[in-house]
């Protein structure tokens, strides 16, 4: 009599899920799949650049094809990849952390999961016209970009695929902010939502704050290119980086989160120190919108000093995150999963991303850094050795949640230790390389100095990079259907997630144990053991 | 080949030199003692048999005097930099000419006060020059790494700084703002002449 399955279980297949689901969840893990691919075409068009740069001269590119790659490497990673990465993180965990049944404005979503989607399509897309990828990297400066030096059809489609990305990403940070704000479960004052939720609430407002300077910056190419006024490059300069920076801690923030998470959930116990870490996530999101003139300081159209100190002054947030990890471990029993070694290898390496954004803020120093290797180094190791770290130990910490089964520990930890030396053989000898004058977006360099030397020596890193990612997508791919049956709560989790099954059902949550601090199910099991 | 980059030990390069090192001292000690404590933790308290689980306590003073130490270390190093960039950008008050510099796709133009033009930067040792730089067209950034100075190249305004070159010799100029096609072999060459040599070469003789 009851064989007939209610339509809310009903599977819509894998087609209609795509083009319908409102579930956050599979947004999120639909997003996760469209960034995965899109990482692995950045990540080819990376390799190609490396083998280019392995020696002087020009041996596999043209220098207009490695303009066009480099351009396509940049514009890919940033606005298809790491921004839509960290904003899916919290369109999957943000309603399971916090006892919510889905996002508000499910269709909203959906929208804009499709906008991110379509958007990357047609920038992609410029690759099929005559014109090519636009050749003036992600930051598309005028009057480089306007129609006299980049005509054609490539940036106009760039534009408006980046536009659309712009707008996904400001509708999704709307909808996780609203649902922090009105969808948390009883009992869950904003002072007790998790870590990673916090960290999506400074997200969400960068992203809120900073991406319509990016519309306007993307508005005024369309005024360069399509009507008489001239536009000065300088407002675009400024207009840009007023969103280029703080987006920089969109790509960072949710990472931090997930990294002490998964420190504290696998120290056994509760992460110390929350309170000043929420004050200071807050002081950085908001000193992160004063800081984009450093990115200007070879311009002579800023007040440097001004910029050097409130750059500077980031360093006592990011101080206080550090704090927090080593109080957190200090004294725990720490599991070293996987996990554990990802979240490891983000602080550990992002210092060094964070330590040499203290060069760049100070003007005098910047004088010799800017637009040279040494920026590229920065930003790879901020962006690569730090955000990426922190989302591989985010995918080994929830993937089994998301999918039932855990990812494979022995194949992980070859992907970390390969990564780990990958990463440093690639991108530490870019800071020599800028310390010797090699600038950045160049398919070819000066044969003296070492320059040579360094180069291949990243070549050679790039490539076990390549390696180890291929060692995460075989573990994925296996773990996802043979991988070990994880249970609701593989690792003693301390958050909501923890609490329903693995994977949630559609709305979640079947009950919600009482909710007194934000680690409701350690005080659960502190209560039982007492 | 060279394997260390030579400085011309001119004012930039001067103050570069300068700020780095207290810098560079700072942040190797913020490494190590930063991700030595990370690592401290993590191989001292790992997982082990009768591991006595402490429960986490908030350290309000360890943080508060964690939280002093990054002010005053922070306010000592925007103090320097704030200092340095004082110097570095200080215009020289009897500047002995002034080159105009136009840079264009992709190559560097540099107009003498005899209306001399040239592609080779040529100048005398130890003078404080002033430049005036400006683009014929899009972005650009003039970059002597020896010098460890660059500026941007506007289409729509002037730059102006000065600098001075220790060092007699042949150095490597660089754009370093990407401006097109051939950004990578947009390149130029700095001569420095002691004031005889110079004197000659302005006089129309022969390099």
């Amino acid at each position: 009599m009851s064989t007939a399955v209610s339509p809310a279980e009903r599977s819509p297949g894998l087609v209609l899920s795509w083009i319908g689901a409102t579930d956050h969840k599979r947004i999120a893990a639909h997003m996760a799949w469209a960034c995965g691919l899109f990482l692995v075409i950045g990540g080819l068009v990376a390799l190609t650049m490396r083998t280019e740069l392995a020696q002087p001269g020009l041996q596999v590119l043209s220098r207009d094809h490695y303009n066009e790659l480099y351009s396509l490497h940049g514009s890919t990673m940033i606005y298809f990849v790491m921004t839509p990465a960290a904003l899916a993180l919290g369109v999957y965990l943000v309603p399971l952390q916090i006892g919510a049944a889905d996002l508000v404005a499910p269709r909203l979503n959906l929208f804009a999961m499709w906008m991110l989607l379509g958007g990357a399509a047609v920038a992609f897309s410029s690759l099929l016209t005559a014109s090519g990828y636009p050749r003036d990297g992600w930051t598309e400066f005028l009057p480089m970009s306007n129609d006299t030096f980049s005509p054609g059809t490539g940036t106009d489609l760039w534009l408006a695929g980046v536009a659309a990305s712009a707008i996904s990403a400001m509708i999704l940070a709307g909808t996780i902010l609203a649902t922090i704000v009105l969808r948390r479960a009883p009992g869950m004052s904003m002072l007790r939502i998790p870590v990673f939720t916090w960290t999506m609430v400074a997200t969400c407002l960068n992203v809120l704050f900073a991406v319509p300077a990016l519309l306007g910056a993307l508005g005024l190419i369309f005024v360069a290119r399509h009507t008489d006024i001239a536009v000065n490059p300088a407002a675009y300069l400024n207009l840009f980086w007023f969103y280029g920076h703080p987006v920089v801690y969109v790509m960072f923030f949710p990472f931090v989160g997930a990294a002490l998470e998964v420190l504290a959930t696998n120290a056994r116990r509760r992460m110390a120190g929350y309170g000043p870490f929420v004050l200071a996530i807050i002081g950085f999101a908001a000193t992160s919108m004063a800081v984009w003139g450093h990115h200007m300081f070879a311009t002579g159209q800023v007040t440097n000093q001004y910029f050097a100190v409130t750059s500077i002054a980031l360093m006592v947030f990011a101080g206080v995150e550090y704090l927090d990890a080593f109080l957190t471990m200090w004294g725990g029993a720490i599991v070293m999963r996987t996990s554990t070694l990802f979240a490891l290898g983000f602080f550990a390496q992002f210092l060094v991303g964070g330590l040499t954004g203290l060069f760049l803020a100070s003007p005098t120093l910047d004088y010799q850094a800017n637009d040279t290797y040494f920026v590229v180094g920065h930003f790879h190791y901020t962006l690569f050795a730090g955000s990426m770290f922190g989302l591989f130990a985010g995918l080994y910490h929830w993937f089994p949640k998301a999918t039932g089964r855990l990812l494979d520990e022995r194949l992980g930890k070859l992907h970390f230790w390969l990564l780990v030396v990958g990463t440093n053989l690639t991108f530490f000898p870019f800071f020599i390389l800028g310390n010797e004058g090699m600038v950045r977006r160049v398919a070819d360099y000066p044969d003296q100095r070492g320059l040579a030397d360094w180069n291949l020596v990243a070549t050679v890193g790039s490539y076990v990079v390549a390696v180890a990612l291929l060692v995460f997508l075989v573990n994925v791919v296996w773990s996802k259907t043979l991988g070990a049956t994880a249970g609701a709560d593989p690792w003693q989790g301390q958050t909501l997630e923890w609490w329903t099954a693995s994977p949630p059902p559609r709305h979640n949550f079947e009950s919600l144990p009482p909710i007194r601090s934000h680690a409701p199910l350690l005080d659960l099991r502190e209560a039982e053991s007492e | 080949m060279n394997a260390v980059l030579p400085l011309l030990a001119g004012d930039t390069a001067h103050q570069y030199a300068t700020l780095l090192r207290p810098y560079a001292l700072i942040l190797i000690a913020a490494f190590v003692v930063v991700n030595g404590a990370l690592l401290l933790a993590a191989v001292a308290f790992r997982d082990r048999p009768g591991r006595v689980l402490r429960p986490a306590r908030p350290h309000h003073r360890v943080t508060g005097v964690y939280v002093g130490v990054l002010v005053v270390l922070a306010a000592m190093l925007a103090t320097l930099a704030v200092r340095s960039e004082d110097r570095v950008d200080a215009a020289a008050t009897h500047p002995a000419f002034t080159i105009t510099v136009i840079a264009s796709q992709w190559r560097w133009t540099f107009v003498y006060p005899d209306g001399r033009h040239s592609p080779t930067l040529v100048a005398p040792v130890d003078r404080d020059i002033r430049f005036r730089l400006r683009s014929r067209d899009v972005l650009h950034s003039m970059y002597i790494p020896a010098e460890r100075f660059k500026r941007y190249a506007f289409p729509d305004r002037w730059n102006t700084f000065d600098l001075q070159f220790g060092r007699i010799g042949t150095f490597l100029g660089e754009c370093a703002q990407f401006c097109g096609w051939n950004h990578a072999y947009m390149r130029f060459t700095v001569r420095v002449l002691d004031d005889a040599g110079y004197a000659a070469w302005s006089t129309g003789g022969a390099l």
